[in-house]
């Protein structure tokens, strides 16, 4: 076992050396506009990568000056080495869409000691996680607590949910899942609801989903805590099982989830999923670069409404957050441009 | 300590027990079922134990077969978790149009299962290159692959999810020859495959020779190198029709699928108790190591733990296996002592 530990060091050390070199940037743009950077939570799904094209697209189109779009792998402590090397390039400016609310505070310190603003985009800093000029968000407890306004609506306030959580160690997956539920329990307390922990991981949710459905016939109605994560897998399961079928058809078990993705919207379309609550991407980019350039001038913030239907408050971390009201989508409006989900460059 | 198994004359009540050694899990096993059953109705089905059981357990069952061969030869490839992505993902944007996330090549599904496979073999003689011909340590060089594997997928398919998957990428997830699902099938034909490989074929004992001394099994003519190439070759072959499997069951591509799937892997291995010195162990035992973690997972759903609580329980009962394992373990080591004693009469218990 000697011989595995060191091995397990050495090859620890390699990793850590590989993943640095990959996640370093090029830094060679030059222009009279202030140099602005992007860190990513991880490039790995639609709703992230959309996101990055949103802000690049965006940039260039406003003239900014938007390094390449960096990510951070879901790696907490990538994510504050990167802004270090963000700050020390000589950026103006971060939009930062934050891995872990707690972590961030070291590099977020570091950048307000090199007198660079950060305005945190969908997810910020968290309680002693630093301070920024603001957040521009949207609250995943509203997010839930939508979803169960319509799934309760749907299933006429009678009968058994099978919620799919996200992860429990991340405050979004908290959030999503306590929305909700205390939704469920004020308004629908006829609808009872199983909830199994997905993690935000494919296989585990279609497991999850293929166990509970196939043993408790019971179940008449599916909250999904992601859609982009989950939907394939769990209309799978259905199909699996013969339970497959349209909305307003025989047997149609309704779906309610989060997110709009490109694929929910068009299950959505195609009469599989009833609804799904989305985030304002596109408000968020906006905003994101409208309080980050403000910030660079010198301009602070104060809580109150604002004049866009929505509200500045204080949030947990003690920083100001703009909460904008998420989208719902259902067959009225899931073809909208407007939309994340239908933004994407293959959708 | 490969030479364990060749029992001295006179001890052939041992030999018999020596065979029933590595399934020290299924009085495990068999406690955690009949606990099951009183847990949930629905629990003892067959339909729950074929679908909710094996056939969820089929892609890990599968990694867990190759890395097992693997670690018996001394060796290891840590990114199996990352063919399990790689893989389908290349196959299926050959195939796709560029509309629904694909190359716009658009060959033909067929050839897009082809190319799955395709990069199985790449992966594998790579790895095994590496490890064989420059002697590099295979932890490093698998976990140097792991990363680039993840790299590629997410580059290849621009990280995003692909689910307008072609036809012949869903067949195993909604196909069930004798009402039994593909996927258990095929995981069944290669835990067996693999078994009966191990156990009969020259090159399969051959294995246990290379894990337990690879000098002594080289100056016994065994072809060390090419035999641990094939091996490598093999898991990551398997690794790709892993990923098959899974992207079958999930209905879509993603660029992180398989993500942190090596440690299941690793400890159902471990459980089963494959030696991860190599040389050691029974690909039976593995397989049973599977089986325990599937029934477990399974009655977590099932159950009514809440989900705050559903790792540490996991993650209890898995040690609790381990350490009633562990007592059956000691009773075979008494056996063994007395056994010992038994041929000249005059050894102590010890």
């Amino acid at each position: 076992m000697r011989k595995i530990n060191q091995e397990g060091f050495v090859s620890a050390l390699a990793g850590v050396l590989l993943a640095t070199m990959v996640g370093t940037p090029a830094y060679a743009q030059s222009s009279d506009k202030p140099l602005i950077g992007f860190t990513s939570t991880a490039l790995t799904n639609p709703y992230t990568i959309t996101f990055h094209e949103l802000i690049q697209g965006y940039g260039k189109a406003h003239g900014y000056n938007v390094l390449p779009t960096v990510d951070s792998n879901s790696d907490a402590a990538k994510q504050i080495d990167d802004m270090t090397t963000m700050i020390s390039a000589g950026v103006k400016g971060i939009l930062l869409e934050t891995v872990d609310g707690k972590a961030v505070k070291v590099a977020l310190d570091r950048a307000e000691a090199a007198g660079v603003k950060v305005v945190a985009v969908d997810t910020g800093p968290d309680q002693g996680g630093g301070k920024v000029a603001i957040t521009v968000t949207v609250s995943s407890y509203v997010l839930g607590q939508r979803s169960c306004e319509q799934l309760g609506k749907i299933m006429k306030g009678k009968g058994k949910v099978l919620e799919i959580q996200g992860r429990l160690n991340n405050q979004v997956g908290v959030d999503r899942s306590a929305g909700f539920n205390d939704c469920i329990k004020k308004n629908f307390p006829d609808i009872a609801v199983v909830s199994k922990p997905g993690e935000w991981i494919e296989d585990k949710a279609t497991t999850a989903a293929q166990t509970v459905l196939s043993t408790d016939p019971a179940v008449n109605g599916i909250y999904l805590a992601s859609d982009s994560a989950y939907l394939p897998g769990v209309l799978n399961v259905l199909k699996r099982l013969g339970r497959l079928s349209k909305v307003g058809e025989e047997g149609h078990v309704p779906i309610v989830g989060i997110d709009g993705s490109p694929f929910a919207l068009e299950q959505i379309r195609e009469g599989y999923l009833d609804a799904t609550i989305g985030q304002p991407m596109t408000a968020y980019t906006e905003w994101g670069f409208k309080y980050l350039d403000a910030a660079m001038q010198g301009k602070t913030f104060s809580a109150g409404p604002t004049d866009h239907g929505s509200e500045i408050v204080v949030d947990k971390s003690g920083n100001l957050a703009d909460v904008l009201p998420p989208t719902t989508i259902t067959v009225e409006n899931a073809s909208d441009t407007s939309l994340w989900g239908n933004q994407g460059q293959n959708n | 300590m490969a030479g364990n198994e060749q029992a001295a004359p006179g001890r052939r009540g041992l030999r018999a027990w020596s065979g029933v050694r590595e399934l020290v899990l299924l009085p495990v096993i068999a406690v955690i079922v009949a606990i099951g059953s009183q847990i949930h109705p629905a629990f003892l089905t067959s339909y729950n134990l074929l679908f909710n059981v094996l056939g969820a357990s089929s892609v890990l069952m599968i990694l867990v077969v190759a890395e097992s061969l693997l670690i018996i030869a001394g060796k290891f490839d840590l990114s199996l978790q990352s063919t399990v992505a790689l893989a389908p993902m290349i196959g299926v944007v050959l195939v796709v149009p560029a509309h629904a996330g694909g190359w716009g090549t658009e060959i033909n599904q067929y050839l897009g299962l082809a190319a799955l496979f395709g990069v199985g073999l790449i992966v594998g003689a790579f790895n095994g290159l590496l490890v064989t011909k420059l002697r590099l340590n295979a932890f490093i060089v698998t976990l140097a692959m792991l990363i680039l594997l993840q790299g590629l997928t997410m580059g290849a398919g621009s990280g995003r999810t692909i689910t307008k998957l072609p036809p012949a990428f869903q067949y195993i997830g909604n196909t069930m020859p004798l009402g039994i699902p593909m996927e258990v099938w095929i995981a069944a034909i290669v835990a067996i495959g693999a078994m009966l490989f191990v156990r009969f074929h020259t090159v399969g004992r051959e294995i246990y020779a290379i894990g337990g001394n690879a000098e002594a099994a080289r100056a016994a003519g065994v072809k060390v190198n090419r035999v641990t190439l094939g091996l490598f070759v093999l898991a990551s072959l398997l690794a790709s029709l892993a990923g098959l499997i899974l992207t079958s069951r999930i209905a879509s591509v993603s660029a992180n699928q398989g993500a942190d799937m090596i440690f299941t892997v690793f400890a159902a291995s471990v459980i089963g108790g494959i030696d991860l010195n190599g040389g050691k162990g029974r690909l039976i035992g593995a397989i049973t190591g599977v089986c325990l973690i599937a029934v477990i997972q399974n009655l977590l759903v099932l159950s009514e733990v809440p989900s705050f609580w559903v790792t540490a329980i996991y993650g209890a009962v898995i040690m609790a296996s381990m350490m009633l394992a562990a007592s059956a373990g000691s009773f075979r080591q008494i056996l063994q002592a007395v056994g010992n004693a038994r041929p000249d009469g005059s050894k102590p218990l010890s």
